[in-house]
């Protein structure tokens, strides 16, 4: 391995349940499968999530608060994933709050772990809201990945999010839009993905298509990203290209450059060539 | 004797909570002084105490004047002068003789004037929980998001999508105008008055629009024919 130093990600989105640890699971997970060295952490002090969705609840002995206050080594509370070749979860701790930690210590940790433990890439799982969780989730993160729905509520979040990262000097966010139903777009029933961009005006990492799947693979504790045939599975992969710089189409643009997106351009209704004028 | 005076020498006025005693700029000094004794002493009950503010509008007020102003108020009323109104430098020179503050009215307007006319031009988008204040005129280059704040004493212009909330006329300036690329706001407010967002969604109109009050209430127009209606 080279001396390239690592990079950190904070998976973040305001509003709660619109996928972050999912995303911070799975994301890890396609990463590692580029033979890359992965840690994922879980900043949700106190709900912790990220050990259960992996499957990896029953091996947590120590966890991020105890590293902190130096009651266990760094090491020793990084747990190796069962399936996935150079995957590592930092769990967070059942038991005490978020205000155990401070952003400096968090910092101070994300460095380690990319200096000490040579990680290639750092995923931290960050907690709903925008209060000290959230704090300390972006300190130690070089770029931040922010996660919405196709609803209303989880845009605002999202856009009072990057606003506030905007505040922590965090300029460059990227979008992942999560859950996206291309059946009901083409109702008219949901916001499309120009939609979302066209309020947010950040660059669109990738969409993740609405995938029942998803929910067997967080019960048994198995990402889904090891699931053939599962159209969320090659949504992540996707992106983990992209994350190693390699330029893949956003997902569905090929496909959705169908009838209905022809129309609204003719008619001059799409929205994103108008702002670009 | 007291005949013979003209009335409205001196003008005694309640404005807030202070007092201001406002000299007529024609009337000779003795006037002035006789009448302040007069409609002192009616009031003196009323007044009793109370820190007033001593306004000579254009008058100019030498120091020996303004010795005898100050020992008709203080010594014979006891009134304490709280702060001479004036712009005449011979007038400051008089009142810093008092212990009250010197206001100079015509300054504070002028800044008040240079502030209103002022723009800031703000480049970013406004997003959800962010708030933009100014006391004079907003433009931004940018969208306001929803939940997003934009208020200013004067103009909001937004080379941008305005979908918040914007005020122009904080401070009651009912010409205010409020300007976007394409404009739909949660809530538009010009001065006092506060418009709402249909709770039907209607397509956007994708066109220049101005928000401005006509007949007490704000009407949108499309910002073109807006313009050549008006000139």
């Amino acid at each position: 391995m080279d001396s390239m130093p690592g990079k950190s990600f904070v998976i973040t989105s305001g509003k709660g349940g619109v996928g972050k640890t999912t995303i911070t699971s799975n994301l890890g997970t396609a990463l590692s499968l580029h033979n890359k060295k992965v840690c994922v952490v879980d900043a949700d002090i106190g709900l912790r999530n990220l050990d259960v969705v992996m499957g990896l609840e029953n091996r947590v002995v120590f966890d991020l608060v105890q590293v902190i206050d130096g009651e266990c080594r760094l090491k020793q509370a990084l747990i190796k994933h069962k399936k996935a070749e150079g995957l590592f979860l930092l769990p967070a701790s059942q038991t005490r709050n978020k205000e155990a930690i401070k952003p400096e210590q968090m910092k101070d940790l994300i460095v380690r772990l990319k200096e000490e433990e040579e990680f290639d890439y750092v995923l931290v799982d960050c907690p709903a809201g925008i209060e000290h969780g959230f704090k300390n989730a972006i300190a130690g993160a070089d770029e931040a990945l922010i996660v919405t729905t196709p609803e209303v509520s989880a845009i605002r979040d999202a856009d009072r999010i990057i606003g506030l990262l905007q505040a922590a000097e965090m300029y460059d966010p990227k979008l992942i839009i999560n859950r996206l139903s291309m059946e009901m777009v083409r109702r008219k029933d949901m916001m499309d993905k120009e939609d979302i961009i066209d309020i947010l005006a950040i660059k669109l990492l990738g969409v993740i298509p609405e995938d029942e799947g998803i929910i067997v693979s967080t019960n048994v504790g198995e990402p889904i990203v090891f699931v053939d045939n599962s159209k969320s599975a090659a949504a992540f992969k996707r992106i983990a290209r992209r994350i190693e710089g390699e330029d893949v189409p956003i997902f569905g643009e090929v496909e959705q450059e169908g009838l209905i997106a022809r129309l609204k351009k003719l008619l001059g209704l799409d929205r994103k060539e108008q702002q670009n004028v | 004797m007291l005949l013979k005076r003209k009335p409205g020498a001196v003008e005694i006025k309640g404005f807030g909570n202070d007092i201001h005693i406002i000299l007529s700029s024609e009337a000779p000094f003795s006037d002035i002084e006789l009448e302040l004794i007069d409609k002192l002493e009616k009031s003196k009950n009323f007044l009793a105490g109370t820190e007033i503010v001593l306004d000579p509008k254009d008058r100019v007020l030498s120091s020996e004047e303004m010795e005898k102003l100050e020992a008709i108020l203080s010594s014979k009323f006891h009134l304490k002068i709280a702060a001479v109104r004036t712009d005449s430098s011979e007038t400051i020179e008089a009142a810093e003789q008092t212990d009250g503050e010197i206001e100079t009215p015509r300054q504070e307007e002028e800044k008040l004037m240079d502030e209103e006319t002022k723009t800031a031009i703000i480049r970013q988008t406004i997003r959800s929980g962010q708030k933009i204040s100014y006391p004079g005129n907003v433009l931004i280059i940018g969208d306001v998001n929803p939940g997003g704040e934009v208020e200013a004493a004067g103009d909001i212009i937004i080379l941008g999508k305005l979908r918040g909330v914007a005020h122009a006329g904080i401070n009651g300036d009912d010409s205010s105008e409020i300007i976007a690329l394409e404009l739909t706001p949660l809530q538009l407010r010009i001065a006092n008055i506060i418009r709402r967002s249909p709770d039907s969604n209607s397509e956007p109109e994708h066109v220049p629009e101005v928000a401005k009050i006509k007949d007490g209430n704000i009407v949108i127009e499309n910002l073109d024919k807006s313009r050549r209606g008006d000139g």
